[in-house]
């Protein structure tokens, strides 16, 4: 090792490129996947070979990238090129936003059988139970497995994973929709469990009782937002009892990311179709441009500029809609569940509550599906009209 | 040499320079490269252990930094909080120069704890940054021709929208 420059006057410049190759790598692993393949890897030819180094890509995290990113990179191509370099090393992946059943079948089919963690967020449809179904059985390692916002995810999936995956530690079901199927699926398959999140499940106190009887080495348990779930007397204890860290359903929802509401998750959607659009007029305009006079040039370009010009105002605009939008239904919200409290503290006979709960499922989740459409309505009758 | 009170057992370090560090052996367990040489040892320690690639300035910077730490350890209650708050003085108080030194001592000390937080810290510098940038904080030349390096980016063009339709 070269310990020159330690005794060299402060104004030299440190040359870095003198560590040795597992530092630098380990620096190098330190940052996100995106920037590994979109500019890390082109600093010079010693870091290119680092950067091709199969260690190197055990964690590809493609979380946090942004919307604007995602419309302007393909990133699951992107991220089955990361996947090619781990050579079969893949040990921990995260995924966000473009995740496909084909993606998860490219993994195994790469030999990445080694997998422990494994982090699913925010591909809505991307993900179906047929898809978990068919890599489940070929990941026994998996240690982690996180499943937020993946609406296609049923408990069909969480069956053939428990079976697939004995090792299963931590398992995170979040905003997908779930109820006491969902939970009896976790109770009876997912016995090794420690962790277990379900913030925004519709499950009740059976589905939580049963939960606790199959996984008996639980330690935390996060019920944030699962509103069927009563907490109170013995089942209250037994939890206390059973558990080391509980998060109520009325616990504080600071550190958890994606508390967004469903209409939220729809201007996400919208943002992302928008700025998709405007990317691809303006490639309309660079092509006619290319074949027309130079008058017509000049107008697509004038016709270009404005449109810059526009953007800030544009976001602005968005923006602006946006937070109206959300005022309105977050009353909205606030007011419904309000009422189906009191209906359910009202409620007469067990029977009865039972066939109001189901009901309540199901225009809940008609009412999420009506939020989506308005909130696309709005957005592109106001937004999309430019 | 001296002057500390404790009961606790101590373990003398010497650095290239010839500087001796008496250390608690409960700091030197997160030493491993200490540690090994003391596990190997068949008889208690008791002549100094010669670090023949560590520097008297890179070796009291990483005393202070497992000494503070263990010292917040053992009030848990503001563990965490007061950690963060050395951690990011700690991380500011170096130069590059120092800070390069500074992780080939923990490397070959082999402190876990302290390589990590190191390489994090060089990895926020360069989080989100040019490859220019990069190359000018690393003193990296530019080893690509124009030329060469224009083919690189041509051959990576597949990661970006519209270059070629799906």
């Amino acid at each position: 090792m070269d310990y020159q420059s330690i005794n060299a006057g402060p104004e030299k410049k440190v040359n870095w490129l003198d560590l040795p190759h597992d530092l630098t790598l380990m620096i190098i692993g330190k940052l996100a996947t995106f920037e590994i393949l979109i500019s890390t890897q082109f600093v010079c030819p010693k870091w290119r070979r680092i950067c091709m180094d199969p260690l190197l890509w055990r964690t590809i995290n493609m979380c946090d990238i942004g919307i604007r990113n995602s419309v302007d990179y393909k990133l699951e191509k992107m991220c089955r090129h990361a996947i090619d370099r781990s050579c079969g090393h893949l040990i921990d992946i995260s995924i966000e936003y473009f995740g496909t059943d084909d993606l998860l079948k490219y993994i195994i089919d790469s030999g990445c059988h080694k997998l422990r963690h494994l982090r699913l967020v925010q591909c809505f449809n991307g993900i179906s139970d047929k898809g978990l179904c068919e890599i489940a059985e070929k990941l026994p390692l998996l240690e982690e497995l996180d499943i937020t916002l993946c609406s296609g995810v049923s408990s069909i999936a969480l069956e053939a994973i428990g079976r697939g995956c004995p090792l299963l530690k931590s398992f995170k079901y979040n905003n997908n929709g779930g109820d006491n199927e969902e939970a009896l699926a976790i109770a009876q398959n997912m016995s090794n469990l420690h962790h277990l999140q379900l913030v925004r499940n519709y499950l009740d106190n059976s589905g939580l009782s049963a939960i606790l009887d199959g996984c008996p080495h639980l330690e935390s348990l996060d019920l944030r937002l699962c509103h069927d779930v009563e907490l109170e007397g013995e089942l209250r204890t037994r939890c206390d009892e059973q558990l080391k860290d509980l998060r109520d359903p009325n616990a504080s929802l600071d550190d958890f990311k994606f508390c967004g509401l469903c209409f939220e998750i729809a201007y996400d959607d919208a943002v992302f179709d928008y700025l998709n659009e405007k990317r691809v007029q303006e490639q309309e305009y660079s092509e006619i441009t290319s074949d027309d006079t130079i008058y017509e040039y000049q107008k697509g370009e004038a016709e270009r500029v404005e449109k810059e010009n526009l953007d800030e105002a544009d976001w602005e605009e968005i923006y602006a809609i946006w937070e109206s939008i959300k005022n309105t239904r977050l009353w909205y919200k606030r007011l419904i569940r309000g009422s189906n409290r009191g209906k359910k503290n009202n409620a007469k006979s067990k029977k009865k509550k039972k066939r109001g709960r189901k009901e309540y499922k199901i225009n809940n989740q008609k009412r999420i599906y009506y939020e989506m459409e308005d909130a696309h309505e709005l957005l592109q009758s106001s937004v999309f009209c430019f | 040499m001296s002057g500390i009170s404790d009961t606790e057992r101590m373990i003398t370090l010497k650095t290239v320079e010839g500087t001796l560090f008496d250390v608690k052996s409960s700091i030197a367990k997160d030493i491993k490269t200490v540690q090994a040489f003391i596990d190997d040892s068949d008889d208690d320690v008791t002549s100094p252990i010669p670090l023949p690639n560590v520097f008297t300035r890179e070796l009291s910077r990483i005393l202070d930094y497992l000494n503070n730490h263990h010292r917040f350890r053992s009030d848990i209650e503001k563990a965490d909080e007061e950690m963060a708050r050395y951690d990011a003085e700690f991380a500011k108080s170096m130069s590059h120069e120092e800070l390069k030194a500074l992780i080939l001592a923990a490397n070959y000390l082999n402190v876990k704890d302290l390589l990590e937080f190191l390489n994090q810290t060089v990895a926020d510098v360069i989080q989100n940054k040019s490859v220019e940038f990069v190359r000018n904080f690393f003193g990296i030349e530019n080893d690509y021709t124009p030329e060469e390096e224009e083919k690189l980016r041509n051959e990576n063009e597949w990661a970006f929208n519209g270059v070629e339709q799906d």
